[in-house]
């Protein structure tokens, strides 16, 4: 006989590891960090307001400087990317306005998806490592197609709705990766969610009062007043993944989303990706923002000028410290395929159905790209170009395209694809 | 330069101060044993800058204490979602093996099978589980960190206990390596 409650307690994965003190260089340095980088909001901000708009001075400022970036200038937005969002920006523009989400009521929205998930390993326990006892590990990863349903009232309460299919193989390798591991879960268990959450657990961004001129908006981002109160990254990119954040699970109206779409206008260094296919299957116009080795796509419907779905493709391995995949691999990918106001959170919009989707395995880029040129696995297997049928059974059903042999990555054909 | 009385603004500080230095080490090790070694650190920042920028809603000692825990299970699950949304963390499927305790051969295979048996709990019973015991905070405080009543709370420990004690039971007669990568969720 065993004791279940002491084997558990015996499996925690800190125990025996020596933790930062508060007073470690660690905790010193953040500490340090937090309480001079921005001032805390002493004022009494109690009620149902999950964030705040501060800063009207700073965002002034910074409205001016956005202001002086013209179309034109040097460091100007590519020409492509900024028509085709200002045409999306009139298309929203000319859009009924709707009703803000009444209170007790919930914004839903049901999504299909397709994430990359890679077992990877520290540097010492690479092939080739001096450290490395026992058989070399090899990294492998696979794409586990996801279904997520979220419920959001304006207090943060709601639902949440997540189940992860069953995973497919990248590649054969990867397979085999996987069985000389010792075959692994892949899928952490945590991933499964479906939960009831109280007021304010749904972190979402706070829509009222959000300024509709372009330039302000942009403005109140870029000074992270704006959006994600979650560590969004520095920079030009971060101010592109709020963007989205802004209109992705969210009841965004047509204004906000015209002055969303201007705002990404005025970005140096959006891209046009032009047509392409959404996880689901749909086409769309992607605009998108390339960093630290991934591009991360805004797909949206030329007609109605919403947001279709996204995609993250690798455009530099040798970023992704650790994870071997190729140029041009889809490291994640969604589509938002139904959305609407509902009374509860047992209650979808007349019509959804999530059968009637089905996510394709991204195809595998057909260009090897550069693998082992990445200095952290660089004895690692390559992945090879196979693009033959995943290993494990899958429940997906690609739909045959006009691409042909692709069933659906056809822009992955130009991954590093650059309007000049 | 315009802002709150200084005192209330000095008193915040010296609290949030002083909630920091109490607290860095339990809320870096909560962090860590949800989101691994990867994550910790950006996750951490997280949770201690929210609360500082909210620090207006800072509840006096000793709910301040569940209030940060309160801030941290939700970072935790925003760093969750963004594995959904950006693909960005999903490089890692868990923490590794700590180097330091290199767990034997046998104890991994404890460990591999424990982990089986416990993703086949519904997702708030496992947080019960990791609150209580690993993170060993008081059933009474768990239960306002997951906002619900202490009998809730003991009701899940207990039911969480027992459908492991019998799932872990299944998976040691069989200890078979399964060809579905993924457990089926119990629903």
């Amino acid at each position: 006989m065993f004791d279940i409650e002491s084997l558990f307690a015996d499996a925690d994965p800190v125990r025996g590891s020596s933790l930062p003190s508060a007073d470690s260089p660690e905790a010193t340095y953040l500490y340090q960090q937090i309480s001079s980088s921005s001032a805390p909001r002493f004022s009494a901000q109690h009620g149902t307001q999950v964030r705040v708009i501060a800063g009207v001075g700073l965002a002034g400022t910074a409205a001016l400087v956005a202001a002086l970036v013209v179309p034109g200038a040097p460091g100007a937005p590519t020409s492509a990317a900024a028509a085709v969002l200002a045409h999306l920006s009139k298309v929203a523009a000319g859009q009924p306005a709707a009703a803000a989400l009444p209170a007790g009521e919930y914004e839903y929205t049901a999504s299909v998806g397709m994430n990359l998930i890679s077992r990877v390993y520290e540097n010492d326990e690479l092939p080739g490592s001096p450290t490395t006892s026992g058989p070399p590990k090899q990294t492998f990863s696979v794409y586990a197609p996801v279904t997520r349903q979220v419920w959001i009232a304006t207090d943060g309460s709601g639902r949440l709705e997540q189940s992860y299919g069953t995973p497919s193989f990248l590649t054969p390798a990867d397979r085999a990766a996987w069985v000389s591991d010792g075959s692994p879960d892949v899928v952490p268990a945590s991933s499964d969610v479906d939960s009831i959450e109280p007021k304010g657990a749904l972190v979402a961004p706070d829509l009222s009062n959000l300024p509709t001129n372009p330039g302000t908006l942009l403005a109140g981002i870029e000074a992270r007043t704006v959006g994600s109160s979650f560590g969004a990254p520095a920079g030009a990119a971060g101010t592109f993944e709020i963007i989205g954040e802004l209109l992705r699970e969210t009841d965004a109206s047509p204004r906000l989303r015209a002055a969303l779409y201007q705002a990404a206008a005025q970005m140096p260094g959006v891209t046009l990706i032009g047509t392409v296919t959404d996880a689901a299957g749909r086409s769309g116009t992607a605009v998108a923002y390339a960093s630290n080795g991934e591009q991360n796509e805004l797909i949206f419907d030329p007609t109605t000028s919403v947001l279709l779905g996204e995609a993250t493709v690798v455009t530099d391995p040798t970023q992704l410290c650790r994870l071997d995949v190729s140029v041009g691999t889809v490291l994640y990918e969604t589509s938002y395929v139904a959305s609407g106001v509902v009374n509860s959170t047992s209650d979808v919009p007349e019509g959804t159905s999530l059968t009637s989707y089905h996510v394709a395995i991204p195809s595998s880029p057909s260009s090897s790209g550069s693998p082992s040129s990445s200095n952290c696995s660089s004895t690692a297997p390559s992945q090879g170009t196979s693009t033959s049928s995943p290993t494990v059974s899958t429940t997906t059903n690609p739909p045959p395209t006009a691409a042909g042999n692709s069933p659906i990555g056809i822009r992955r054909d130009r991954p590093n694809g650059r309007d000049e | 330069m315009a802002g709150p009385p200084r005192d209330a603004s000095r008193l915040k500080r010296e609290h949030f101060a002083s909630l920091y230095e109490e607290n860095f080490t339990d809320i870096y090790a909560y962090v860590l044993r949800r989101v691994g070694t990867v994550e910790v650190s950006d996750v951490v920042q997280d949770v201690f800058a929210t609360a500082w920028r909210s620090a207006a809603r800072m509840p006096e000692a000793p709910q301040d204490r569940l209030w940060l825990y309160g801030i941290a299970r939700r970072a935790v699950q925003h760093s969750q979602r963004s594995l959904f949304r950006r693909g960005r963390l999903q490089h890692r499927l868990e923490a590794e093996p700590n180097e330091a305790t290199g767990p034997t051969r046998i104890a991994d295979q404890l460990d591999i099978r424990l982990a089986r048996a416990v993703g086949h709990l519904r997702p708030k019973d496992q947080e019960v589980l990791r609150l209580i015991l690993w993170d060993e905070i008081d059933r009474s405080d768990v239960a306002v960190i997951l906002g619900c009543s202490t009998n809730a709370v003991d009701v899940r420990f207990h039911r969480a206990l027992k459908r492991l004690r019998a799932r872990f039971a299944i998976t040691q007669a069989t200890g078979g390596v399964g060809c579905d990568p993924k457990p089926a969720p119990e629903y």
